[in-house]
C-alpha cells in the first residue's frame, strides 16, 4: 500500500539544518496494523505527518498504491489524502463550538457529498460508535474517552483505507485506552490499514508490526529483524 | 467669506492633543488588561486543549474588538459620504453656469475716486482706457461697471411704479458702459441694448434682468414701462431692454433682480474694467496694466483677476470643507483598514489550531480562505450598515452646506460604500491568505 524510499525530512534553522527523518525505507502492506515507537524526538510524529500527506517538505520517494506521491502537486496530494486517509490525534482536536455530529460531519463537508447522504453517513457512524445519545452534545460535555471516540468516528466516517493515529490514548486513562485500542483492532480486522504512534507497549501489542525510530533513523522493524543499524545513530 | 485657518503652533492645541492621546491610550490599553484579570485560571488552563471555530469561548473580548472595528467602519463611512457630498457640491458650484462668461474675462479693479476727476476728465479717461485696452492684441472687447461681477457689490434701492406703487422688490443696480452685456457674456433677451444716444441729454433709460421682469412685470411686457426711485418721479426711467439673469453676487446665491443704467447717462466712478480676451485672459494681465498706466500713470490700479478666479475665490468655504472631509475620510479609512487587518491577523493567530484541524481533515485552502474572509465581510457589512444609518441621521445637519444634491445622494453613498468595502476587503485579504496557506502540521502544534 505504502512504499517510502530514501525519504528524508529536515528543518532549516539559521544555525544549521536539523534532520528529523533520515533515509527512511519502509513498506506498509494493505491490512497491516503498524505501530511506530521510539523516544521523544525520534521522528515518529514527523513520519506520521508525511504518511498523512500533511507535510510536503520531504525528499525521496513516497508511493501510495503505485501512485508516486512525490510527483503530485500539493492540491493533488490533498485530494489523495481526503479520499484515503483518516487521522486521529492525541488531543482529539475536536472543534469546541460544534456538536458531536457536526464534528463528525466536518470531513464530509469538504467533499462533494449531498447533504442528505452526509446526514445518513453521520447517523450510521453515530450508531456504529454507539454515541447517538451524545450527538447534540459539545466536546466540553464529554469525557476524554468519549472525545477520542468522536475523534475516531470523525476519522473513519469517509471510510479511509489508511487510518493514522498519533498517540491516540495519550490523554486517556487505561480503561478508556483499552476501549479505543479494541476499536482500532476491530477497524483493522474490517480491513482498515492502521499506523499508530505510541509509547505504550500495551497499545503496541494490538498491532501486527512494530517499527522503531531513533534520531530520525529507522532502527528496528519486527517485520524485518535483519534491518541494518545506521552508523550515524550513535553519533547524532 | 474665507474661513480663517490659523496653522501656527498653539500650546493649548498641543496640550489638548497630548491629553486626548494619553487618555485614549490608557483607556484602550486597560481594556484587555482588565479583561485578562477576569479570566478564571481554570478556563485559561483549558483554553489550549481545544479550539473553537467562532467566538464562543472569548465572546466578551471578541465583542468589544468587533464593536470597535465596526464603529471605526461606521465613522469612516460617515466621513467618506461627507467627503463625497462636499466634493460633489464643490464640483456642482464649479460647473454651474453663472449666466456670464467667466472663462474669458479679466477684471481690473479701478479706483477713479482717488483721482478726483471732474466730469469731463472722467469721460475722457473712460474712453481712452477702453480704446487702449481694446487695441491690445488678444483683447476682444472691454467694458466698465460700477459693480464688478462676483465682488459682493450689492448696491440696491426700492423702486416705485407710476401711480406711486411701492414695490416689495429691492433690485440691485449697476451702471455699465456700452456693450457691457456682450462683453461679459450676459445674454440680451428683449428690447434694445444701451447706445451712444443714451447720454445725459437723452431721457433716462434702464435695462432689467429676467428676475425683476418676472417679479414686477409678471404677464406684462416690461419694455416701455417706467419706474423711479421715489413716488414723485416714478416715470423717471424707461425700461428699454431685458437681459438674462446672472449670478452676479456669487455662485452660491441666486440671481438677484437687477437694474442696469447706462454709464453715459450717469457718469460716475466705476469699480471695474472687464476685459474680454479671445482666449485665456490671464496672460493679458501685464499688458492691460501697462495700457491703463499709459492713460494715467497716477491712477491706482488694484488687483487684476480673471472672473474664473473671482468665482472660485468665493468658494473658499466649500473648498476647505471638501478638502478637510476628504483628508479625514482618507485617514479614517486607513485607520479602519489597519484596525481590520489587526483584528483579522489576531483572529487567524488565535484560530491557527482550528484552521490546522480543518486543513488536516481535508478542507481545501479556498474553503479556509473563505472562512476568514467571511468573518471579514461580516465586520465590513456591520460597519457599512451602521455607517449608512449614521450617515442618514447626520444628513440633515449638512443639508445647508450642500448644493445641487441631497444629503442622501444615492451615487455618493454608493461610491463611498464601494470605496470603503473594496479597500477594507483588500486589507482583510492578507490575513485570510495567510490562513489559507498555513502548514497544517505546524498549525496543529500551535497551542
Amino acid at each position: 500500500m505504502i512504499q517510502l524510499k530514501n525519504l528524508e525530512r529536515s528543518y532549516k534553522t539559521p544555525a544549521a539544518q536539523t534532520w528529523v527523518l533520515r533515509r527512511i525505507n519502509l513498506e506498509i502492506r494493505e491490512g497491516e496494523f503498524v505501530t511506530i515507537m521510539g523516544p521523544s524526538g525520534a521522528g515518529k510524529s514527523s513520519l506520521l505527518n508525511v504518511l498523512a500527506l500533511l507535510d510536503d517538505q520531504w525528499t525521496g520517494e513516497y508511493w501510495f498504491r503505485e501512485q508516486g506521491v512525490h510527483d503530485l502537486k500539493r492540491k493533488q496530494r490533498g485530494e489523495l489524502a481526503k479520499r484515503n486517509v483518516g487521522m486521529v490525534f492525541q488531543s482529539y482536536h475536536l472543534l469546541d463550538d460544534l456538536t458531536v455530529q457536526e464534528n463528525i460531519d466536518l470531513p464530509l463537508s469538504y467533499k462533494d457529498i449531498p447533504r442528505a447522504q452526509r446526514q445518513s453517513m453521520v447517523a450510521d457512524t453515530l450508531d456504529r460508535f454507539q454515541i447517538v445519545a451524545k450527538k447534540d452534545l459539545y466536546p466540553s460535555q464529554l469525557s476524554g474517552g468519549q472525545q477520542q471516540l468522536v475523534g475516531i468516528a470523525r476519522a473513519v466516517i469517509h471510510k479511509p483505507s489508511l487510518l493514522l493515529a498519533d498517540e491516540p490514548t495519550g490523554n486517556l486513562h487505561s480503561g478508556h485506552a483499552k476501549e479505543i485500542m479494541e476499536l482500532f483492532r476491530d477497524l483493522n480486522q474490517q480491513g482498515t490499514t492502521i499506523v499508530q504512534v505510541t509509547h505504550s507497549e500495551a497499545n503496541a501489542s494490538y498491532g501486527s508490526r512494530t517499527i522503531q525510530l531513533g534520531d530520525g533513523w529507522l532502527v528496528g522493524d519486527t517485520a524485518n529483524p535483519a534491518l541494518p543499524q545506521p552508523t550515524e545513530v550513535s553519533a547524532s | 467669506m474665507p474661513i480663517p485657518l490659523d496653522l501656527a503652533p498653539d500650546m493649548r492645541v498641543l496640550l489638548f492633543s497630548i491629553v486626548v492621546v494619553l487618555a485614549t491610550g490608557i483607556l484602550f490599553g486597560l481594556a484587555p488588561a482588565f479583561h485578562a484579570t477576569n479570566i478564571a485560571p481554570v478556563h485559561a488552563l483549558k483554553a489550549n486543549a481545544s479550539w473553537a471555530s467562532s467566538t464562543q469561548r472569548t465572546g466578551a473580548q471578541w465583542s468589544l474588538r468587533q464593536t470597535l472595528v465596526v464603529a471605526q467602519f461606521a465613522l469612516s463611512l460617515v466621513l467618506l459620504v461627507g467627503a463625497g457630498l462636499f466634493i460633489r457640491t464643490l464640483r456642482n458650484f464649479v460647473r454651474l453656469d453663472p449666466g456670464f462668461d467667466r472663462d474669458h474675462i479679466l477684471t481690473v479693479w479701478l479706483d477713479t475716486n482717488i483721482r478726483n476727476y471732474d466730469h469731463g476728465q472722467l469721460l475722457s479717461f473712460y474712453q481712452k482706457a477702453l480704446d487702449r485696452v481694446q487695441a491690445l492684441p488678444g483683447v476682444h472687447s472691454a467694458s466698465l461697471a460700477t459693480c464688478s461681477i462676483a465682488s459682493n457689490c450689492r448696491s440696491a434701492s426700492d423702486i416705485y411704479l407710476p401711480g406711486g406703487t411701492h414695490l416689495a422688490a429691492t433690485p440691485q443696480t449697476n451702471i455699465v458702459s456700452l456693450h457691457y452685456f456682450d462683453n461679459v457674456g450676459i445674454p440680451h433677451l428683449r428690447g434694445r441694448d444701451f447706445t451712444l444716444a443714451d447720454n445725459e441729454k437723452a431721457s433716462h433709460v434702464a435695462m432689467i434682468n429676467q428676475s425683476l421682469a418676472r417679479e414686477v412685470f409678471a404677464g406684462v411686457d416690461p419694455i416701455g414701462q417706467h419706474f423711479g426711485y421715489d413716488p414723485g418721479s416714478a416715470n423717471e426711467f424707461q425700461i428699454v431692454g431685458v437681459v438674462a439673469d446672472a449670478l452676479v453676487n456669487g455662485v452660491r446665491e441666486t440671481a438677484p433682480p437687477m437694474i442696469y443704467f447706462p454709464l453715459l447717462q450717469a457718469v460716475t466712478n466705476v469699480q471695474s474694467l472687464d476685459v474680454r480676451a479671445a482666449g485665456n485672459p490671464a496672460p493679458l494681465t501685464e499688458q492691460v496694466r501697462q495700457a491703463l498706466t499709459s492713460v494715467d500713470p497716477d491712477l491706482p490700479i488694484g488687483d487684476l483677476t480673471t472672473l474664473a478666479e473671482q468665482v472660485t475665490s468665493n468658494l473658499g468655504r466649500q473648498k476647505l470643507i471638501a478638502r478637510l472631509t476628504a483628508i479625514f475620510g482618507a485617514l479614517a479609512l486607513a485607520l479602519a483598514c489597519l484596525g481590520l487587518y489587526g483584528v483579522m491577523s489576531y483572529t487567524v493567530a488565535r484560530r491557527t489550531g482550528e484552521l490546522g484541524i480543518r486543513l488536516a481533515l481535508g478542507a481545501p485552502r479556498n474553503a479556509v480562505l473563505w472562512l476568514v474572509l467571511h468573518q471579514t465581510l461580516v465586520l465590513i457589512s456591520a460597519g457599512v450598515a451602521a455607517g449608512l444609518l449614521l450617515s442618514f441621521l447626520a444628513g440633515s445637519t449638512v443639508t445647508s452646506l450642500l448644493f445641487g444634491l441631497s444629503a442622501y445622494d444615492p451615487a455618493t453613498v454608493l461610491e463611498a460604500t464601494a470605496v470603503l468595502t473594496l479597500v477594507s476587503f483588500g486589507s482583510g485579504l492578507r490575513p485570510a491568505w495567510r490562513a489559507a496557506h498555513l502548514n497544517p502540521t505546524e498549525a496543529l502544534r500551535v497551542e
